[in-house]
């Protein structure tokens, strides 16, 4: 039989202490958490952000899991076309862009759907300080791209792929993921994963007794590496029900 | 005068873009279409023809007609690096990150087939018409609809590794095990060329039949003897992919421009 998980999450996101403007935005919800951030040097990031996080939040909610995969890549397409259609009543907007990483579960199954450089990471084993912490999304980064990327200035770091609402959308990676009990999942920007070193993202999953500690812990540990950049994290726990909650459940 | 045909695909095409129906979706019948359009089957029928020749449906034998991606085709940047597979033994090729496991379209095959096509069996070094395992796929992000057809040709010295001839659960698993008989570091090129796809290409694409395709040929050559060990056809629809390629200078282009150059051009 499969295992009757408890699944709990938290979120939060800080504007760091260099930039003016929050230009990450965030959705923690009882199915779909997301996560994105609007690119910078662009016109308007926080308006491409908050865009699609708006267009994603409709997909909040039950689906079986084999239809897990194409409801989030309805959910991604929906926030794509939330751009193109934001830019079309504003043009001033147009050139601005965002990347999304948003996680959709349905029992123990979940979805990880990727578009540019924001992450998830999962921490998998009930000793979490054995366990390691591993990114399963890859950053479409040039460098990622093609091998020789580092031939041309500035390219290995940029965007290979993000969210503009451009009508040739990118395609995201989609990914099917089954939890188990003691699995810790932390979605972030790279507000966090640029600026604190893995191992103390590590340590601070692992030794974290809840979500909301583990969200507060990481945004100060950005903090405390100067705050250059925006930063948004959300972590999900997951658990396996207590004997009690079992028989409320089955009954 | 206009013809109604082409009315009803207008009517039906707006809907499509106003988001009636989702991608992936199936639309109405056409007796249902005939009904609420007070138009006869037949009608109904050069209009859905009109609304593919657009792209904007496909119609399936036996599934009825379904709304492809309308005006957002998800499309893959496609570059030139051969990772690991994160989730087992094998590689994720362009346009799959290390991450994915692209879903399979059909149930892959992989049988030994005659080896007909000239161009491919010079490309691994056999003889036209030469048994040779086959290994058949049609894969894609999840998610979209189909975005490639492989059709992998693996060498007959190469084809009694074992678990080359199996599906295992990983992508490029059947790599890994030709590697690990002896053919490692196995080392690849690609010849990228553009055509019409056939009938039954267009069909196991979801493409109608005038959209071009990019065919990829890659040649993969053994690391211990220096022959082709395998040949992968990889056949893409033109408007889910787009190649990214780094320029390089020649030698003859590394050196600045000799000072006097700005000279001899005002001159």
């Amino acid at each position: 039989m499969a295992p009757i998980l408890n699944v709990e999450a938290a979120g939060g996101s800080h504007v760091g202490l260099v930039r003016r403007r929050n230009e990450d935005a965030i959705h923690v919800g009882p199915f779909l958490i997301a996560i994105a951030d609007g690119l910078g040097g662009h016109v308007a990031g926080d308006v491409a952000s908050s865009t699609a996080i708006e267009a994603v939040r409709r997909y909040d909610q039950v689906v079986t899991p084999d239809a897990l995969s194409v409801a989030l890549g309805q959910a991604v397409d929906a926030a794509n076309k939330a751009l193109r259609q934001r830019t079309e009543a504003e043009p001033d907007l147009a050139g601005m862009g965002t990347t999304l990483v948003a996680m959709l579960k349905s029992g123990e199954t979940v979805a990880l759907a990727n578009v540019g450089d924001s992450r998830a990471y999962l921490l998998r084993g009930t000793d979490p300080l054995h366990g390691q912490t591993t990114q399963i999304t890859e950053d479409h980064l040039y460098k990622h791209l093609v091998a020789d990327a580092a031939d041309v200035p500035n390219l290995p770091d940029r965007l290979a792929r993000f969210l503009d609402g451009r009508p040739d959308g990118r395609s995201p990676d989609i990914t099917l993921l089954t939890l188990a009990p003691g699995d810790r999942i932390l979605l972030c920007t790279d507000g966090l994963s640029s600026y604190v070193p893995h191992d103390q993202v590590h340590t601070t999953l692992a030794n974290s007794v809840t979500p909301q500690e583990a969200v507060e812990r990481l945004i100060a540990s950005a903090l405390a590496h100067g705050g250059p950049d925006n930063v948004t994290v959300a972590v999900i726990y997951v658990a396996s029900r207590s004997n009690g909650q079992r028989k409320q459940l089955e009954r | 005068m206009h013809s109604r045909y082409l009315d009803i695909a207008a009517k039906i095409r707006d809907r499509i873009e106003a988001n009636e129906w989702e991608p992936g979706a199936k639309l109405p019948r056409l007796d249902d279409f005939a009904a609420e359009y007070g138009a006869n089957r037949d009608t109904i029928g050069r209009a859905i023809a009109a609304l593919e020749a657009e792209g904007y449906v496909w119609a399936v034998q036996g599934r009825g007609i379904i709304v492809r991606y309308g005006t957002i085709r998800p499309r893959r940047p496609r570059g030139n690096l051969v990772k690991r597979n994160a989730t087992g033994t094998g590689y994720s090729f362009p346009s799959a990150t290390s991450q994915e496991v692209w879903k399979h379209h059909i149930p892959p095959v992989a049988a030994a087939e005659p080896l007909n096509d000239p161009r491919i069996a010079k490309l691994l070094k056999v003889e036209p018409g030469t048994q040779v395992m086959r290994r058949f796929r049609v894969t894609g992000p999840e998610a979209e609809p189909p975005f490639q057809i492989n059709i992998s040709w693996i060498h007959p010295r190469a084809a009694t590794v074992p678990g080359v001839a199996s599906q295992a659960p990983g992508p490029g698993d059947w790599l890994y095990r030709l590697e690990n008989a002896g053919h490692w570091p196995i080392s690849w090129i690609e010849i990228h060329r553009a055509r019409m796809p056939s009938k039954q290409e267009a069909a196991l694409l979801e493409i109608p039949t005038n959209l071009p395709v990019l065919e990829i040929v890659r040649v993969g050559t053994s690391g211990a003897d220096g022959q082709p060990v395998e040949v992968t056809e990889y056949i893409v629809a033109s408007d889910r992919v787009e190649t990214m390629h780094v320029l390089h200078r020649d030698e003859s282009a590394q050196d600045p421009w000799p000072d006097d150059s700005s000279e001899r051009t005002e001159g």
